[in-house]
């Protein structure tokens, strides 16, 4: 989980793990290690030879957010296989951060699958994100998804679509 | 440092208390080689030897090991906090763990603290940033009211004084108009003709200051609403200077002002102006002067230099007031020396026609005659020479539409002087009927005659009982081909501007000049045979 700080890295990840949101702010520090398994049905699966549903075993790091990554998340994503960029879509800095985090991984560990969320999406009245900057990225490439860890809002589906994009990364999801 | 035996005991110890290091050996395959450390501390209890790490590790499975990797305030599944380190030594892998739950309360306290007062001051700053958006927005409104309003303050006080100037203005010539018309009425004595003659005099000139006025006041709201349309037509400046001299020299005499309204003779016979704008602004200067001058002379001169038409009018009036230079030619203001009534709009409208003009009005320097100061107005105007044919002579049928019997009249009479067989009409209801036997003529007489109904249709542009697009439609549904004269004292609507560049249709604002409708049929005549040759 990769992003600056309160952006609701750890919230993503407590509404996914384990269904419940928290309102109130404890920072994260250093890194929290969790697990957890998401199936992908066969139907949907890329892979279309297998009938049977895959389960793919994450290990999330849940890293302390920062504007941009220091030595010490340097050491962090040491052999990650893939990321949700996370950001506040209610501080439109928070996705600059964003963006400028992926440049930063790309050069480190080179492309890695990774999905944006524009998290906060329930803050509609506060949401600084145009519609035309998500455009020009998906123009891009980027996987962007808005995101609640309030209300859920596509919570699971960030989470899945990552493992698809790990399974089998499409040139899109590598991009770098 | 040789330390002895109890002191390296003793730190032994504090470390393992303070710390814990929990000692991990493993293989390539992740499988548990040996241990040592108190592994229940980090929620390990299970650790067995052979076996793939155990779940509170197993994150660290697949984790490049050529480097050593240093990795602190690591949360495990557990819940335990340790500091992590991965290294290698003698081809041995080596998992270390150092308790950093203690320390780890103290950062997080600092980063929450940090964190949350970085969030407020962005809170805090979005915050600013809308209100001070929202002051501005409220400050910029407020200075446009402030200013509307003061515009309209001042707007109100200069209307209220020049209406109250105009009333009086209007009233004065209306009585001169309506006592010498009871004169003339009561005058049965044939010999009385001199008499006569004079009172008509100061009623055509009482006439003509009312006119003036009148279309001073159109003009100011047409230049108001920037709807002024300037034309050019063949003109003579000694026909004007005939005009001036008939309004104002017999004022002058009674008065005892000596008035001079003459023409240079480099000034050529015709020129082209807008002679209806010229007229007007002539005569607000010469009127200006007259009354502003109680004894002495009034000069104005017309004269032509580089294709155009320069008129200066001096007088021996009080003069301008420096202070009072740039005011008296803004709208309802007027100097503060004039004596009785004038409209103050006189200047101002002076000023802007002649500007739209491409010209100009200006007050000339005043001499150093302490006595008779004066005031000296220049007000230039292009004027280009026409290259005009001689008039060729005309001939046709002309449809005449107008519920003003006087104006009827007077086109009757042009129109027939000038060869022409004019059929009047009053209004739309007259035009039907006649249209109407029209038709049944054509149908009953010449069944198959092509001729056109009538060969020109001149109609005024508002009826008693309808608009003059609605008589012109009715005529051109018979024939699409009719050249139409438009008539019009108002305002000219946007519409009556588009159909305007129909060479087919003319709109002519009263009051008409002959020679302007003259040489206009003459065109329009001629284009119109010429048109009906070719079909
Ligand atoms: N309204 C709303 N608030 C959210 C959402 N997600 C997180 N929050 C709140 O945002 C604050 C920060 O959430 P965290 O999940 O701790 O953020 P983080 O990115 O882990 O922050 P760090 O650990 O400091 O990097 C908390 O008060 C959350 O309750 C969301 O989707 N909507
Ligand atoms: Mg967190």
């Amino acid at each position: 989980m990769l992003g600056n700080f309160a952006v609701g890295k750890s919230s993503l990840v407590r509404r996914f793990v384990t269904g419940v949101f928290d309102a109130s702010y404890q920072t994260t520090v250093g890194v929290k290690i969790d697990t957890c398994e998401v199936t992908i049905d066969a139907a949907s699966s890329q892979d279309n030879s297998s009938t049977e549903a895959t389960k793919v075993k994450m290990v999330l790091w849940d890293l302390a957010g920062e504007a941009e990554l220091g030595p010490q998340s340097q050491m962090y994503i040491q052999g990650m296989q893939g990321y949700l960029l996370v950001a506040d879509g209610s501080r439109m800095d928070t996705v600059h951060n964003a963006v400028h985090i992926q440049q930063q991984v790309v050069r480190s560990l080179g492309p890695r699958p990774f999905i944006m969320l524009l998290n906060k999406h329930d803050l509609s009245e506060q949401w600084q994100v145009p519609d035309s900057w998500i455009q020009q990225q998906r123009d891009l490439g980027w996987n962007i998804l808005c995101t609640s860890a309030l209300s859920g809002e596509a919570v699971p589906e960030a989470f899945d679509r990552l493992a698809r994009a790990m399974i089998a990364p499409t040139a899109m999801e590598m991009l770098g | 440092m040789n330390l002895p035996e109890p002191i390296q005991h003793f730190m032994a110890k504090q470390i393992e208390r303070l710390a814990a290091p929990l000692c991990i050996e493993y293989d390539s395959l992740f499988c548990l080689v040996a241990y040592d450390g108190p592994a229940a501390r980090y929620g390990l209890e299970h650790l067995t030897l052979g076996e793939i790490l155990p779940p509170g590790l197993d994150f660290l499975q697949g984790m490049d090991m050529g480097e050593p990797l240093s990795l602190s305030f690591v949360t495990l599944p557990t819940g335990a906090i340790a500091h992590i380190e991965l290294r290698q030594a003698e081809q041995r892998r080596f998992i270390l763990l150092f308790d950093a739950s203690e320390q780890h309360r103290l950062v997080q306290a600092q980063q929450q603290q940090a964190n949350e007062v970085r969030l407020l001051s962005s809170r805090q700053q979005r915050t600013l940033d809308q209100l001070s958006r929202a002051n501005a927005a409220i400050e910029a409104q407020r200075n446009e009211l402030e200013q509307q309003r003061n515009e309209l303050a001042a707007l109100n006080q200069a209307q209220a004084r020049y209406i109250a100037m105009m009333s009086h203005e209007f009233r004065t010539p209306l009585n001169a108009i309506l006592g010498y018309t009871d004169l003339l009425q009561r005058q049965d004595d044939p010999l009385a003709k001199a008499a006569q003659r004079h009172h008509l005099a100061a009623i055509r000139r009482s006439a003509w200051h009312l006119s003036s006025m009148v279309e001073n006041v159109l003009e100011q709201a047409r230049l108001g609403r920037d709807q002024v349309s300037l034309t050019q037509e063949p003109a003579e400046p000694s026909e004007l200077v005939m005009l001036l001299n008939d309004l104002f020299q017999s004022q002058a005499k009674e008065r005892d002002i000596q008035l001079q309204i003459e023409c240079d003779e480099n000034t050529p016979d015709r020129v082209m102006l807008d002679i209806v704008r010229i007229r007007q602004i002539a005569i607000n200067l010469i009127g200006n002067a007259l009354r502003y001058t109680s004894q002495g002379s009034v000069h104005a001169r017309f004269s032509y230099a580089s294709e155009r038409l320069i008129l200066v009018v001096q007088d021996t009036g009080p003069g301008i007031p420096e202070a009072d230079r740039e005011r008296i030619f803004r709208a309802y203001e007027r100097g503060e020396s004039a004596p009785g009534g004038g409209a103050g709009l006189g200047l101002s409208i002076c000023r802007q026609l002649a500007q739209l003009m491409g010209g100009n009005l200006e007050l000339l320097q005043q001499t150093n005659n302490k006595e008779y100061p004066g005031a000296c107005f220049q007000f230039v105007v292009p004027a280009p020479i026409p290259d005009e044919q001689p008039l060729t002579p005309i001939s046709g049928r002309v449809l005449v539409l107008d519920d003003d019997p006087d104006l009827r009249e007077w086109l009757d009479i042009v129109l027939s002087e000038w060869g022409l067989q004019p059929t009047l009409l009053s209004g739309i209801g007259e035009l039907k009927q006649w249209l109407r036997e029209q038709q049944n003529e054509t149908q009953h007489k010449h069944p198959i005659t092509d001729l056109p109904i009538t060969d020109l249709f001149i109609t005024d542009y508002l009826l008693e009982d309808g608009v003059g697009v609605e008589a012109m439609q009715m005529v051109r549904r018979l024939d699409p081909d009719i050249p139409v004269v438009m008539l019009t004292g108002s305002v000219p609507s946007e519409e009556s501007v588009r159909v305007n560049q129909n060479p087919n249709f003319l709109l002519l604002a009263k009051p008409i000049s002959a020679s302007a409708l003259r040489i206009s049929l003459g065109k329009m005549l001629a284009a119109q045979q010429q048109y009906t040759a070719n079909v």
